[in-house]
């Protein structure tokens, strides 16, 4: 009975620290999940422009442009204004939303490089601020990988250096990518912006995204020379 | 360990031990090697300046043909000094940037003697072909002066601040760093805190507390140790894809010596952990034997009267 006891003292002895460090990994596990995403995320932002260089560019043309985006405009604003349109290639928006992480480069046009710059916007949808469908996309793995946070009601604000607009979320979408519905002209002003549905098979054919509508827009009146160029 | 009632809140109590004395290590490394200082220290010991000079060197070649200006009028002006104290202004910058919350600003040390170099180069062209040198001419000796200077800063700038801030990730970072102190505080307050209620759970024989705190201390070591040693000895981090030399070099440099450091600090909490399991056991067996042979001691005068 003696000898019985003393075996079953050792087992808990020995048992014990295996059941902490189980779970622990447990816990690590489940608590680590997030970060680690996120941290994929930051690391291809952060590094991607070192492989964004593609000497194809050269070939076809492509003229990336950064331009520094007005975000912290100060002088009075009017509900209607003059647009300034971006050339292909040329970044002219920062996107910033309630539910994302990052502020977002907008470009125009959309080209395999300058989706790994930032967001694309496809020159058939109207320029931010306009009347109709402006559709906005990006990768999931980067810029977008907060999208399907968005929910009913969140702000996106988009600043160019014409203006300030913001939209706010009406409808979430999910749709095939050879679908046209979401990015066709629309009559109404509204903001569609979308990205691939996560897949850790690789790419996915459906796309998910959100509907906004423009809810307030400020034209700047006081621009400076070079703002303006 | 006798009791349910001790074990099992021993048993929980040591789980979040080891949880925060695995983030008490963790702060204490970042608290001590995420600093400016290191920084340079690390940017100065891996030559990094070199590595910016190639780059550079390589860009103006480069470029000699698009813009007509030969590399040495630049490179011929630009020391490793120069470029040392450019990648300390992106450093401390960042460091700014990091304790204010505010954008990243830094301004790039001015180069006289390079500046003096272009406008030699750009003057003499414009004799050798009559230019008259106007507005414009000024004009385009200040846009390569400035974009000179915007080339130098990008490639010093090592540890890819400028694109931490451009995609607000720089806020987030000075919000961690800002927060350090408090995390280290309640990591640490908290361990201690987790080993006085351990003690208080196991009051009337307080031996199962060296038990308890070995076992947290030895799975904390090991989650330091085991990822460490991974990492170290696959040469993990040399696997990144950054095409740039000097920011491959200053990332991938400064994750080995944070690992190198944790992995140290990890094997510590190890051995320690693996001590005072031992002095338990030695304990253990020594209060065992007292109490059998204080048992055995009546039996055997039974016997004897027997």
């Amino acid at each position: 009975m003696n000898k019985q006891k003393k075996n079953s003292y050792i087992l808990i002895h020995v048992a014990t620290p295996f059941i902490v460090l189980a779970m622990c990994i447990g816990i690590i596990l489940i608590i680590s999940i997030k970060p680690s995403d996120k941290l994929k995320v930051y690391k291809n932002l952060i590094f991607m422009d070192e492989l964004k260089l593609n000497p194809d560019n050269e070939n076809i043309g492509l003229k990336i442009k950064d331009n520094k985006i007005i975000e912290d405009y100060k002088g009075t604003t009017a509900e209607d204004g003059e647009f300034i349109r971006p050339a292909y290639g040329e970044m002219y928006a920062v996107m910033k939303s309630s539910g994302f992480d990052l502020s977002v480069p907008v470009y125009w046009g959309s080209n395999i490089d300058l989706f790994e710059r930032g967001a694309c916007q496809g020159s058939g949808s109207v320029i931010i601020g306009a009347e109709g469908n402006t559709v906005i996309s990006a990768h999931e793995d980067t810029f977008f990988s907060d999208l399907s946070k968005l929910r009913k009601g969140d702000t996106v604000t988009l600043s160019t250096n014409y203006g300030e607009f913001t939209y706010t979320v009406r409808e979430l979408i999910s749709f095939k990518k050879d679908n046209n519905k979401y990015v066709s002209p629309s009559k109404d002003t509204r903001l569609t912006l979308y990205t691939c549905k996560k897949d850790i098979l690789g790419s996915s054919d459906e796309r998910i995204g959100v509907i906004c509508d423009l809810t307030e827009k400020k034209f700047y009146t006081e621009l400076k020379e070079d703002e303006e160029q | 360990m006798k009791k349910v009632s001790t074990y099992l809140p021993s048993l929980i109590l040591s789980i979040f031990l080891v949880l925060a004395l695995f983030g008490s290590l963790a702060m204490t490394i970042f608290d001590i090697n995420v600093t400016a200082k290191k920084a340079k220290a690390l940017s100065e010991k891996k030559e990094l300046s070199s590595k910016v000079i190639t780059q550079l060197n390589k860009h103006y070649r480069e470029q000699a043909a698009a813009t007509g200006i030969p590399a040495n009028v630049f490179m011929d002006n630009i020391s490793e000094e120069y470029i040392d104290s450019v990648i300390d202004a992106y450093i401390d910058g960042t460091f700014t940037a990091m304790k204010t919350n505010r954008s990243l600003n830094v301004q790039v040390p001015k180069n006289p003697a390079m500046e003096e170099a272009l406008e030699k180069f750009f003057g003499d062209y414009a004799d050798s072909i009559g230019y008259e040198k106007n507005e414009a001419f000024y004009r385009k000796l200040d846009n390569t002066k400035t974009n000179a200077y915007k080339n130098i800063g990008s490639c010093c700038d090592v540890f890819k601040a400028s694109s931490l801030g451009k995609h607000g990730l720089l806020s987030k970072a000075s919000k961690l760093y800002r927060l350090r102190p408090l995390l280290t505080f309640a990591s640490v307050g908290g361990a201690v805190l987790l080993m006085l209620f351990i003690l208080a759970v196991n009051w009337k024989d307080k031996r199962p507390f060296l038990y308890w705190t070995g076992i947290a201390a030895v799975i904390s070591g090991i989650f330091g140790t085991v990822p460490s040693i991974y990492l170290v000895s696959t040469k993990y981090f040399d696997s990144f894809s950054i095409k740039q030399p000097q920011v491959f070099t200053a990332y991938t440099a400064s994750m080995y010596r944070l690992t190198e450091a944790f992995m140290a600090v990890s094997i510590s909490l190890l051995v320690i952990g693996i001590a005072l399991i031992v002095i338990y056991g030695v304990s253990y067996r020594k209060n065992k034997r007292i109490a059998d042979s204080t048992h055995s001691a009546p039996e055997k005068n039974e016997a004897d009267t027997n």
